[in-house]
């Protein structure tokens, strides 16, 4: 190696930040530090990290928003992964997390911001994948219920599973999601007034699962996941419920509750 | 690091789930991608689980980014410890490359200058990384599609001298070389010859896309005829080495691989058979 080459090479971070601007940027800075050889010219040599670079991402978004893909269409589709990958390089060892800013990317982009419902249809498909691969938790069974004395009813308070979390949207992006995945057209963007609460969690079968949820048991849940007890929670009811009904509200709630998997401790010692 | 002959391996893949539970194919062992395991739980810690049971399982990173300037991710290699704790792997890899520059993860497996700068930042981190885990890391050798001005040393010369300052060992991926060695124009074997076979400790098998005047390392057909020609040769003279087919798309069904591994199994015994019947492997 002559000492002239020698002056001219750049250090190991040089060159590692010259290929990530390559990646980002299209920089064609690294050609020049590519040996000429073969039938590949050092512009073809380069291009193939760049293509798969973001071939490699776009498969991400492809796979975790295959439904806002469909209801974008192909070429709206195509600008937001360009402008995403742009936008929001992946600072996570693993893809997995790529997706996670997406939202945020198109409830601040035009022409995406132009449409809220598109933020929250990737919102909700993030949240399902978050439900996927959440921690594990033993459930508790219905058999649960034979076991509470009495007296202890006032006292009882619950664990939930950690996969259980909500969702809550202005527009029809849940039902639209819906009709896209069961290959139907979806219906027009709409925005309701109050907004709409879902329930998403992985179900028994390991399957994420989700469900829309009125005011009263969302109300039901946030009380108890603070660790207020049956007593406490009958009480915050009373503006809902009127008061003969809200022991069996209560008892259906639950019922539910343990059948798809959401307790998974109990407890009524106080 | 356990230097046992494991036998021959499939990489693990969601769509085999069910039916490596189920049916209990004909598999020595498995390989898993740490980074999909690297999540709370669900399904897939849920089937690993299982499958741990009655398998060996090696882990196999891609974002340990060894050779990258940036500082070591020690958070990412707490997670990798920790899920290595939990499933007791045989033994651990990654790759010979950088990933990340600046925070950002380019999600690819980058080459590195074969330069004495790039052997001793190696020499660093694998030194750190290895204290870090309590363990030795084996690193695979990545397919290239160029080569820099500066690099003053072959590749193989560079695994070389790696190997001799890092105790570390390698994951041989005959493909890779393969790939390699028709984009850069030079001798495959020239390569296997200046390994020492005892820094070997596994093999990965795998199909690539031709172009004629490049191949691109897909990893998403079968083993072709030139890699399965190389991997022979190569173990004439290596002694047995853990065998796997690595298949990261267009992933097919479970019997399709097991033909494929049941002739690395042809192979294995017509080169090894001396050894295997003297060491009861």
């Amino acid at each position: 190696m002559s000492n002239n080459k020698q002056q001219l090479a750049p250090s190991l971070a040089e060159l590692q930040q010259e290929f990530m601007s390559l990646l980002q940027t299209n920089d064609r800075h690294i050609e020049l530090r590519v040996i000429q050889q073969g039938l590949l010219t050092n512009v073809q040599r380069v291009d193939i990290y760049r293509t798969g670079y973001r071939l490699r991402l776009r498969g991400v978004i492809d796979s975790d928003h295959e439904m806002l893909g469909i209801y974008l269409g192909d070429d709206l589709y195509a600008q937001m992964v360009e402008g995403y990958i742009d936008a929001a390089p992946s600072q996570h060892p693993s893809l997995r997390f790529f997706g996670d800013r997406l939202p945020e990317y198109l409830e601040n982009t035009a022409p995406f911001s132009d449409h809220p419902i598109l933020a929250e249809m990737a919102s909700f498909e993030r949240t399902l994948l978050n439900a996927f691969d959440s921690a594990d938790a033993d459930t508790l069974s219905l058999s649960l219920l034979q076991q509470i004395p009495a007296d202890k009813w006032p006292l009882l308070t619950f664990s939930f599973h950690p996969s259980l979390t909500f969702y809550e949207c202005q527009w029809n992006a849940v039902e639209s999601w819906q009709c896209l995945k069961n290959a139907e057209p979806p219906p027009a963007p709409t925005a309701t007034a109050q907004s709409k609460m879902w329930a998403v969690w992985r179900g028994l079968s390991k399957l994420t699962e989700y469900k829309s949820m009125l005011a009263t048991e969302r109300e039901v849940l946030r009380v108890m996941q603070q660790g207020k007890n049956f007593a406490e929670v009958c009480e915050s009811l009373l503006e809902h419920v009127c008061e003969e009904q809200i022991a069996a509200t209560l008892y259906g709630f639950i019922v539910e509750w343990l059948q798809r998997g959401w307790i998974v401790d109990a407890n009524w010692d106080g | 690091m356990s230097d046992k002959f494991l036998g021959f391996g499939l990489g693990l893949r969601t769509q085999h789930f069910a039916s490596v539970i189920n049916d209990k194919p004909k598999v020595d062992w498995f390989e898993i991608i740490s980074e999909n395991y690297m999540v709370a739980g669900g399904k897939p810690r849920y089937y690993l689980e299982q499958i741990r049971a009655n398998y060996p399982i090696v882990m196999h990173g891609v974002s340990m980014s060894i050779g990258s300037t940036d500082p070591l991710n020690f958070k990412y290699l707490a997670e990798l410890k920790l899920l290595a704790e939990q499933v007791q792997p045989e033994w651990m890899s990654d790759h010979l490359c950088f990933t990340t520059v600046g925070g950002i993860n380019s999600h690819d497996l980058l080459p590195m200058p074969y330069t004495q700068e790039s052997l001793d930042h190696l020499t660093t981190r694998i030194h750190q990384v290895q204290d870090f885990l309590g363990r030795k890391m084996i690193f695979e050798n990545v397919s290239s599609y160029l080569t820099y001005q500066h690099d003053e040393m072959q590749e193989w010369e560079f695994l070389a001298q790696l190997a001799q300052q890092c105790d570390c060992k390698f994951l041989f991926d005959i493909n890779n070389i393969y790939v390699s060695a028709r984009n850069h124009n030079f001798d495959p074997l020239d390569y296997l010859k200046h390994i020492k076979p005892e820094w070997v400790q596994q093999i990965h098998l795998a199909g690539h896309s031709d172009f004629g005047t490049h191949i691109i390392d897909t990893h998403d057909h079968p083993v072709p005829n030139p890699v399965w020609q190389l991997y022979a040769e190569y173990i004439a003279t290596s002694g047995p080495k853990s065998t796997m087919i690595e298949r990261d798309d267009n992933i097919p069904e479970l019997n399709e691989l097991l033909v494929e591994l049941d002739q690395a199994r042809t192979i294995g015994a017509k080169a090894w058979q001396k050894t295997l019947e003297t060491t009861h492997v």
